[in-house]
């Protein structure tokens, strides 16, 4: 059988011209929107979560603000854990903080994941991203990413009584213990940097760049992307050998 | 309230800088998205919200990308 000429019966589609143009329209769309055209799919093993803007908690930011929402990043958490092709996930973050306990609650759930885990602090990792940077096995920072580190406090609010006080202490407390038990930082230092006036400029605190951090214990390693999924395979790796991850 | 973060409050609770439309969260082949909606039976694709990296590279799932749906 041979291809139906479009000359002896236009009134049909052709079916090869029609998927192309089809094709070509997706393409179109995709370079329009995506700035590029698709890329062959592969498996992966390893499955990349984005700590990226604000860190969102109990309320609901205004649409205007690029958040992370916990309900979002929980069940993929969850889903990671149970999967039984992930063997291994990559934290990338580039967060300006934002609520404490939702923070905290996704650290927490990183470094209790029993598979392998990098995270690489790309940009910025700053506040309550300190927590989430270091609650992985192994963590990364790029020479020109940043981490403030400061106290916690309520922004532009004179706190009248000593209750308030007592529970911003507890509350901050949790965040130096869970930072100084998941790296190689010092409470003693940490603190430090966290009470270092003269760094910022309206506050107290201390903006660690990159190889500083490493310097002060916070995170591992200088690096990127590629480093990154190294360790991770390191770590897969290890833990396939071992069956206990260190 | 405890949300400390680098950028000023009065920007982060600043809610005059209104969307025009309301984007909404929904399933599209089997993948959380969320999508700007167009007209009735069409809405375009703003964020794709999945931990595989791999999903990111399907076309269909590509910010952008017009989806049809009929509305129940």
């Amino acid at each position: 059988m041979t291809e139906p000429n479009p000359s002896i019966a236009p009134d049909k589609p052709q079916r090869p011209a029609d998927r192309n143009k089809v094709d070509e329209q997706n393409i179109v769309e995709t370079i329009k929107s995506f700035g590029q055209t698709n890329i062959p799919q592969v498996d992966s093993n390893i499955h990349c979560l984005n700590i990226i803007g604000q860190v969102e908690g109990h309320m609901v930011l205004p649409p205007h603000n690029k958040t992370t929402k916990y309900e979002h990043i929980i069940p993929q958490i969850v889903a990671a854990e149970q999967n039984e092709k992930i063997e291994g996930i990559l934290i990338i973050l580039n967060t300006v903080g934002g609520d404490v306990e939702a923070g905290l609650a996704l650290a927490e759930m990183i470094s209790s994941l029993s598979k392998p885990t990098v995270t690489l602090v790309l940009g910025g990792g700053h506040s309550i991203g300190v927590p989430i940077a270091v609650s992985s096995d192994y963590s990364y920072i790029a020479e020109t990413a940043t981490m403030t580190i400061h106290p916690i406090r309520l922004t532009g609010l004179v706190i009248g009584v000593p209750q308030t006080f007592e529970y911003l202490d507890k509350m901050q407390e949790r965040v130096v213990r869970f930072v100084t038990k998941h790296s190689q930082i010092t409470e003693e230092k940490f603190k430090e940097l966290m009470y270092t006036k003269g760094d910022l400029a309206r506050d107290i605190g201390t903006n660690v760049i990159g190889q500083d951090a490493v310097k002060y214990g916070i995170i591992n390693e200088v690096g990127g992307l590629g480093q990154s999924i190294k360790k991770l395979k390191e770590l897969i790796e290890l833990k396939k050998n071992s069956g206990v991850l260190q | 309230m405890i949300i400390y973060t680098a950028i000023p409050l009065e920007q982060v609770f600043n809610e005059h800088e209104t969307l025009e439309t309301e984007n909404f969260e929904m399933d599209y082949q089997g993948k959380r998205i969320i999508a700007e909606p167009i007209n009735h039976h069409q809405a375009r694709v703003v964020q794709l919200i999945s931990s595989n990296p791999n999903d990111y590279l399907n076309p269909n799932l590509a910010p952008g990308k017009i989806i049809y749906f009929r509305p129940e």
